[in-house]
């Protein structure tokens, strides 16, 4: 098989980005809401370049040449991913013209030259919000050029006195607000930071003549511990050779339209980058700030909606006998992910509980989770909670409430070094009787309560005895107290997930080639792990339906004769953000239904503790095959992908337009 | 049975185990199962104790094990310690050391309580057993420190045995012999231990089945993935023709092993094929029993062993028959012995349990002929107190050891020095069994079986034995005048003989 | 086909017991598996009037009765049941011996003194290596003595007495405690009768048998803690002093002395002034006990009759103090070809370290022993077996050996494998510091021996030793894979060099 039946992952990650970003022109979605996804692209985008262009660049480096699947060598890569990034840079700033005009008709204005009324605003702004807070460096031998930090919007400022040229900048500090609203007449009018000090230039260059400013930004190659874990994969390919990271080397530098050669190349020689990296922003720099004016106009935004709740559980801790009667399941956030919260509350008050176990990977800081932990762990149950060791991306919001947890009584442990859990377990024993009865909850998503409202997932709560026995099994591993793997209902990365996957693909191939009924529906987030991905092209060809409903990155290519005809790739973006991973098997008849934490990438597959779990409850398979069958109908918010291009899906004539989101808060599926 | 929960722990000699189970009825649910690798057998096998470092980090596995039975708030559990920790010079220091730091107390399994556990579980786990075991079966379990060895045919326990042939323990043994080589210290060295094992068989039993167990089943299954419930010999030999020359990383490259399983791999191929040749068999079938899981059946008293006083009575048997004792005359002191305690139960007041120990040191009163004529009571204590029948405790061999030794010995032979560890209870049961088989052996003191029944009168002062013979007992008679005054001693009631005469 | 391991059973009528031996023949050897013996006096009344009384004849029919019960009872193929002294003499034997065939089927056969010397030559040969120098055996009975001459390994004569101790008794000690005119009498008959046959000089070893000198050793072995075995060897210091002590008393007075048999309070100062008497006139430091001699003898005589000949019995090359290892090795199913190798391999290191050990020629008998016997312990058990070694050996009998020797045997054998020596080993302790001494070297070479042989496949083909300023080096021969012995002898080794202090090298 050819490189070519490949698509690279950067270039799949950039026109998924595209998508997020055009759904600022799509009608269907309230004005305050294009914003948003505009803001999303941006702060996407910057990501990108801090982790995945920095990692490329250093491969480039390093001196490493091997291309990927799609063929392309990391220097090629970054070739491309120049051309596609200038392009998004216009077609974002495009937009946001657009959006401007649209925003003036609800009289929110953006003003970047700010007179009369304005300007007066934005000199008060600037005198008591902002002077006493920037620091200009004028240079000359006793001031240097100083360092530019990573996503600061800066300023370079041409002076002149006495006939003399100056140079002086400006860098914003971290904690100063981007724009600032002033309400003039009817209007509210937009000023941006940077705006209303070029326009107040002259009170902080007494003496010297403002000849001219330019905004510029730069992005970094950012320091891999607070970020994304992104580049964990990437580092991981390299890691053999004599790669260093190179940290704080520059990847991008944003500059406005008009700035002068001379300074450019002054920039480029103080900051160390190439013409490359440059990108000019015909517009406003850095539009992440968008995500602060979303609640301007609230009727602007999507209506709130009233989640479901799920039939016939009860508050209390007859729950559990709920529970034993038939499994659980919910789709977040289209029900109430509180559920989940209220069951960890009934068992830290059950004194029949004897344990409770969790994974936390993100939770929020005030999570009732956390003080139903700290209940049970104070009425004497062991309480165990397996704590992300990476997830300590912002320290204080993590080790706080991890401190906490140890201090009630709680057993907290830091995972296994090298294998980041990913697996969101859920473990209640409970002693019933004279026996012993675990309750287990495995989800797509994460113990969030606020993600949960904006993230699209799956829950499953059962008190499968084998399902416990095997979720008391991982908690034994991740604690340290056990190397036996050997699973019987759960399915775990990275010991026996992806040979289940590849399994269940054989079985349908299998079916296939023996004339059987064989189809597979996955739906995932990212699809990028070579060896599934040709497993794919192999049941393809041997006649196996398959239809992936893949958000983000593919690296499969759809529909391509001779390689894909059997393989459909669709795309939803929309107003939540798709997260779940469902699989659907045909089985030959007995129908397979699994849902999942883990992504088709190699890092989830390989080196992250993942869960796949069965589902085998007849009336939630029905209801995941209701869910997937909508989700494949979705005409209006799908992206179909034919070879390695995405078009936008649109209801055929006659067809009604369905967007599956929407399908979904209006119609229970449980 | 018990029922509730139960904690077994297994100290092996490469890993540490746990089983948490629930009983219930006659249900068993395996809640928890877990394993934590230290091989603690690379120190007691190489150097004889086990180094502070590893005392350290079985603590630490211990502690989250302890961890685990207070997460089931679990008071009822054992914790049993193998030949990793029981060869090793510091095992009390061990034990001490772990009680201490993490709550955790250790016992040491004897191998004969070991190998007996292993086998019950081998029976009822494997089908067909029975009908194997009538043509004579070899049950193996192999495990890191020590394989365990059941052959039995039919009711008889042949051999039974732990022996220092684990794999771990062959692999360490020749550790610094070149890979390319090893197996050949492997070959030689099990064959070593076949030998050592067939020659306390009697060249004439055949025994022809073969059946694996132990920790490194799971592996040979994953390996050869067989179809039913045997794997042949041919494969185990091919496969292992080409395995044991590779070195440790090409086994876990090739053979997609985890490090330990690689260790162990080609010792165990060479003990099994061995042992094929052993039983001349051509395949060798397997319990998939897990040790830990066993060890939490059989002290829930879930694992029945029905043919447990059967099996032990035959074997002994048996062994009365190695030590070529009289068996018509051991027969009758067996039966005169039963008989005797079944009548003077209102005057002993012994238990079922105490009957046993009759009934074993009645059966092998006599082995200590074979050493030699003299010092036989001292001989068959010698050879009693060596024998490890499988189920028997260390005390129960004692208790029978001593009532042999005390029913043989004579006026002014001197009590062996065990009799001192006895408590006066025992020394009394002692005292009384002895008494009743002196008794027993005196109506067959002839070995002529003259006596051929009798019933027991007792009277107020007095205990009448009613004999029934064929000819004047001469023998009998005097044998029985001699211990009259033991029995009065021990019963506190004198007893005397009429022998009557039967005719036709 | 014929049973490869038939029991056999012999009876020996006695004038003072009647005894029922039953053996199981093995392969060129044969095991006793049960003995029976009834005393009763039946000789008593034949040296009085001449014939047995009813009452006795009664008594030798009811006991043979019950003995071919017990002899039906195991199965017993073949038998042969002697009668000596006092059936030779009785002038009704015949009509009893018909009784009893009549009542029990068994046919006694009547034997000749000198046949019964030749089965007690048959007996001594098994337990002595008569072919090393001239051999007195002397069969002390109550009528008479037999007396018997082995010149290496050949039986030159027997000769028939009546020297025996009821009838000198009866004949010289009338009174009671006896006089020492009497003894004085009777040991000038003792020269007379026997001056005519027996040799004058030459006599390197005296084996006696009978139950009134068995008697006299059994309490020599009790005055000396020693363990009771059948062939004993009793000094004739002690003889000298016994016959002193108990010339003068009485014969209610000789009762109480430790381990005398009542019924031979009075007849054993006769016996002893007779052994004493030619102790004294060979210039022997002692002699020998045989106990069940005839019954062995019989026993011998009819495993040969049945066409066997016993391993002993390979000739007057044959060294029967090997034999008797080997069978005993046998009879705890030794591994034969292993105990073979390790002794062999011993023997080499033994001539090659003998100097430097400091050891003596005739310490190789010990470490053969302790070669040939090292693993019989596994007969009882594998594990501990070292330790069962050294119970068997120290209680299964062991011809030919002194209780010393058959002591250090034990010990060596017992230090094969596992814990070197130790000063807290009870085994040990019972050593002289001498024989500690000697053990520990034994035992070193031992282990070296049996390491080398490892596999038990005896590969090595020849090893040699030798004493370099700060090592031992070893070197072997072989045409096989040696890793195991290789591995085997690095285990083992530890007790040499602790001993030596040196390095100990396998090149």
């Amino acid at each position: 098989m050819s490189k070519a039946n490949f698509i690279n992952r950067e270039i799949s990650w950039l026109s998924f980005n595209e998508r997020v970003l055009t759904e600022a022109l799509d009608d269907r979605n309230p004005l305050m809401e294009k914003l948003k996804f505009v803001a999303i692209f941006s702060s996407n985008m910057d990501e990108f370049f801090m982790v995945r262009v920095a990692g490329l660049k250093d491969q480039v480096l390093a001196g490493y040449g091997k291309a990927d699947a799609s063929g392309l060598s990391p220097r090629e890569q970054l070739r491309e991913i120049n051309k596609i990034a200038h392009g998004q840079t216009v077609l974002q700033q495009d937009i946001f013209k657009k959006l401007k005009s649209s925003l003036r008709r609800h009289r929110i204005i953006f003003d970047p030259k700010p007179s009369g009324a304005a300007a007066d605003i934005a000199e008060n702004i600037f005198v008591d919000e902002i002077m006493s807070v920037i620091t200009p460096v004028t240079l000359d031998p006793a001031h240097p050029f100083p360092f530019i930090f990573n996503k600061r919007i800066s300023i370079i400022v041409q002076l002149e006195r006495d006939g003399r040229q100056w140079r002086s900048l400006i860098m914003l500090p971290e904690n100063i607000r981007r724009f600032f609203k002033a309400r003039i007449g009817g209007d509210t009018v937009i000023l941006m930071t940077e705006d209303i000090i070029k326009a107040n230039l002259a009170r902080l260059y007494k003496g010297f003549s403002v000849k001219g400013s330019w905004v510029f930004r730069v992005t970094r190659n950012a320091d891999l511990d607070v970020q994304e874990e992104e580049a964990a994969d990437l580092l991981r390919i390299i890691q053999d050779s004599i790669y260093r990271r190179n940290k704080g080397a520059v990847t991008r530098v944003e500059t406005e339209p008009d700035m002068p050669e001379n300074l450019l190349a002054f920039l480029k020689k103080m900051i160390a980058f190439n013409d490359n990296d440059i990108f000019t922003v015909d517009g406003t720099i850095d539009l992440t700030f968008l995500f602060g004016l979303t609640d301007l106009k609230p009727s602007l935004q999507f209506p709130p909606f009233k989640k479901f709740e799920l039939l016939g559980v009860p508050p209390d801790k007859t729950i559990f006998d709920r529970i034993r009667e038939k499994d659980l399941f919910f789709y977040r956030p289209y029900y109430s992910f509180s559920l989940v919260s209220r069951l960890i509350a009934i068992a830290a008050g059950d004194p029949n509980v004897l344990a409770v176990k969790m994974t936390l990977y993100r939770t929020n800081r005030d999570s009732s989770i956390l003080a139903s932990l700290v209940r049970a762990a104070k009425s004497g149950k062991q309480v165990s909670v397996v704590v992300e060791l990476k997830a300590r991306f912002d320290e204080e919001r993590n080790i706080g409430w991890a401190r906490n947890l140890e201090e009630a009584g709680c057993i907290v442990t830091y995972g296994i070094v090298g294998l980041k859990i990913h697996a969101k377990c859920l473990l209640i024993v409970r002693r019933e009787g004279d026996s012993i009865t675990r309750y287990t909850h495995v989800a797509t998503g994460n113990y969030n309560e606020i993600t949960a409202d904006v993230y699209t997932d799956a829950d499953l709560i059962t008190a499968d005895e084998r399902v416990g026995r095997d979720a008391a099994q991982l908690f034994n591993y991740l604690m340290g107290y056990t190397e036996e793997k050997v699973w019987r209902r759960l399915f775990v990365a990275p010991f026996n997930l992806r040979e289940q996957l590849v399994r269940l693909f054989d079985e349908e191939i299998a079916f296939a080639k023996g004339g059987r009924p064989s189809r597979v529906v996955m739906k995932m987030n990212s699809l990028i792990d070579e060896p599934l991905i040709r497993k794919m092209y192999e049941a393809s060809a041997s006649g196996v339906k398959i239809d992936l409903i893949v958000r983000g990155i593919c690296g499969l290519k759809a529909g391509v004769k001779g390689l894909s005809e059997n393989i459909s790739v669709r795309s939803i973006v929309g107003r939540f953000l798709e997260h779940p991973r469902i699989f659907y098997f045909s089985g030959g008849g007995s129908e397979r239904f699994f849902i999942s934490s883990a992504d088709m990438m190699p890092r989830n597959l390989n080196w992250r503790v993942e869960l796949m779990t069965e589902i085998t409850d007849g009336d939630i398979k029905e209801s995941l095959r209701l869910y997937l069958k909508i989700s494949l109908a979705d005409n209006t918010k799908a992206w179909i992908l034919k070879g390695d291009k995405y078009l936008k899906a649109k209801p055929a004539p006659g067809e009604e337009p369905l967007s599956s989101q929407e399908w979904f808060l209006k119609n229970r599926l449980v | 049975m018990r029922s509730g929960l139960f904690g077994i722990i297994n100290i092996g000699a490469s890993a540490f185990r746990m089983v948490i189970a629930e009983f219930r009825k006659n249900e068993v649910k395996e809640l928890e199962y877990l394993i934590k690798p230290l091989r603690l057998g690379v120190d007691t096998f190489s150097q004889g104790y086990i180094s502070l470092e590893h005392v350290k980090q079985a603590t630490e596995i211990l502690s989250n094990f302890r961890r685990k039975l207070d997460e089931y708030r679990i008071d009822d559990y054992r914790a049993l310690c193998t030949s990793g920790v029981r060869e090793a010079r510091n095992k009390d220091f061990f034990i001490d050391y772990v009680r201490i730091h993490s709550g955790v107390e250790l016992e040491v399994l004897e191998p004969s309580e070991e190998v007996y556990i292993k086998y019950v579980s081998a029976r009822s786990d494997v089908p067909r057993f029975d009908e194997m075991e009538k043509q004579g079966v070899v049950f193996a379990n192999i495990a890191s420190g020590n394989v365990t060895l059941s052959i039995t045919k039919g009711d008889r326990v042949l051999y039974s045995g732990t022996l220092p042939y684990g794999s771990l323990r062959l692999r360490q043994m020749f550790v610094h012999v070149p890979f390319l080589k090893r197996y050949k210290a492997f070959d030689q060295y099990v064959d070593n231990m076949v030998k050592t094992v067939t020659a306390t068989i009697d060249p004439g039993e055949k025994v022809s089945c073969l059946i694996g167990g132990g920790s490194s089943i799971n592996l040979m299954l994953r390996l050869f993935n067989p179809r039913g419930d045997s794997i042949s010999k041919r494969e185990l030999t091919e496969f292992y023709k080409k395995v044991r020359v590779y070195s440790r990383p090409e086994l876990i490259d090739e053979l997609k092993l985890r490090e330990d399983e690689a260790a162990v791999l080609v010792p165990t191929l060479s003990t099994y094929i061995h042992l094929l040749e052993f039983t001349k068999s051509d395949r060798f079938y397997f319990s998939r029993s897990d040790f830990p899981v066993t060890l939490a059946e059989f002290y829930s008293g879930r694992l029945k062993d029905p043919g447990f006083s059967r099996r032990v009575k035959t074997t002994l048997m048996g062994i009365a028959e190695k030590y070529r004792s009289n068996i018509p005359h051991v027969k009758k002191v067996v039966r005169f012995s039963l008989a005797l305690f079944t009548s003077l139960k209102d005057i002993h007041s012994l238990t079922k349990s105490d009957y046993r120990i009759l009934e074993a040191a009645a059966i092998l009163h006599e082995v200590g002929y074979f050493i030699d004529t003299k010092d036989v009571a001292q001989n068959s204590y010698f050879i009693i107190k060596s024998l490890a029948i499988p189920g028997w405790k260390r005390k129960t061999t004692q208790l029978v050891a001593l009532t042999v030794y005390q029913m043989g010995r004579l006026p002014g032979d001197k009590d062996v020095s065990q009799m001192d560890e006895l408590t006066v209870k025992e020394r009394l049961l002692i005292n009384k069994l002895s008494c009743i088989l002196k008794t027993a052996n005196a109506l067959d003191a002839g070995k002529n079986e003259l006596i051929t029944d009798f019933t027991v009168d007792i009277r107020e002062n007095m205990i009448i034995i009613d004999a029934r013979t064929s000819r004047e007992p001469f023998v009998e008679l005097a044998a029985f005048e001699n211990q009259k005054r033991m029995f009065v001693e021990t019963f506190g009631i004198p007893i005397d003989i009429r022998a009557r005469v039967t005719y036709e | 086909m014929d049973n490869p391991n038939p029991v056999i059973a012999v009876i020996d009528i006695g004038s003072n017991s009647i005894r029922l031996q039953i053996s199981k023949v093995l392969d060129r050897t044969y095991k006793v598996i049960d003995e029976y013996k009834e005393t009763v006096r039946i000789g008593d009344n034949v040296y009085r009037t001449g014939e047995f009384s009813p009452a006795a004849a009664d008594t030798i029919t009811s006991v043979l009765s019950n003995m071919k019960t017990m002899m039906d009872s195991a199965r017993v193929e073949k038998y042969r049941a002697v009668a000596t002294a006092s059936f030779r003499e009785a002038s009704n034997a015949g009509e009893v011996a018909g009784i009893v065939k009549d009542k029990t089927g068994l046919d006694i056969e009547i034997i000749s003194g000198v046949e019964e010397a030749r089965l007690m030559y048959l007996a001594a040969s098994s337990y002595f290596q008569l072919s090393e120098g001239n051999t007195l055996l002397v069969d002390m009975g109550g009528g008479s003595t037999e007396f018997s001459c082995a010149a290496y390994g050949e039986l030159k004569f027997s000769e028939s007495t009546p020297l025996g101790c009821s009838k000198l008794t009866y004949e010289f000690f009338k009174n009671d405690p006896v006089k020492a005119e009497e003894v004085k009498k009777l040991k000038s008959h003792i020269k007379k009768s026997t001056g005519g046959f027996l040799p004058l000089y030459g006599v390197d070893r005296l084996v006696c048998s009978g139950g009134t000198l068995n008697n006299l050793s059994f309490i020599y072995n009790k005055r000396n803690n020693l363990s009771d075995s059948a062939v004993k060897f009793v000094d004739s210091i002690f003889t000298k002093h016994f016959i002193n002590e108990i010339t003068g008393k009485s014969v209610a007075e000789r009762l109480k002395i430790p381990g005398l048999e009542p019924a031979r309070a009075d007849i054993i100062l006769s016996a002893a002034i007779l052994v004493q008497t030619l102790m004294k006139r060979y210039r022997l430091e002692g002699f020998y006990t045989l106990s069940g001699g005839l019954r062995g003898g019989l026993t011998i005589d009819l495993i040969n009759k049945m066409g066997m000949e016993l391993l002993f019995q390979g000739g007057s090359h044959v060294d029967v103090r090997y034999s008797r290892l080997i069978e005993t090795g046998k009879k705890y199913c030794f591994e034969e070809g292993h105990a073979l190798q390790v002794t062999k391999l011993a023997e080499k290191i033994f001539e090659d370290l003998r100097s430097a050990l400091n050891l003596s020629p005739g310490d190789w008998a010990i470490l053969e022993a302790a070669g040939l016997l090292h693993d019989v312990g596994q007969y009882i058990a594998y594990s501990r077996h070292h330790k069962h070694s050294y119970y068997l050996i120290m209680n299964t009998e062991l011809a030919g050996y002194s209780e010393r020797e058959i002591e250090l045997i034990a010990n060596v054998a017992r230090y094969h494998r596992r814990a070197m020596p130790k000063n807290d080993h009870a085994n040990f302790m019972r050593l002289s510091p001498q024989d500690r001494e000697l053990t520990a070297k034994l035992a070193a070479i031992l282990r070296i021996a049996d390491g080398l042989d490892r596999s038990h496949g005896s590969f090595v083909k020849d090893v040699r030793a030798e004493v370099k300023a700060g090592a031992i080096e070893f070197s072997v021969t072989s045409n096989a894979d040696i890793t195991m012995e290789q591995s085997g002898f690095e285990k083992k080794k530890d007790l040499l060099g602790a001993l030596t202090g040196k390095e100990i090298i396998l090149i």
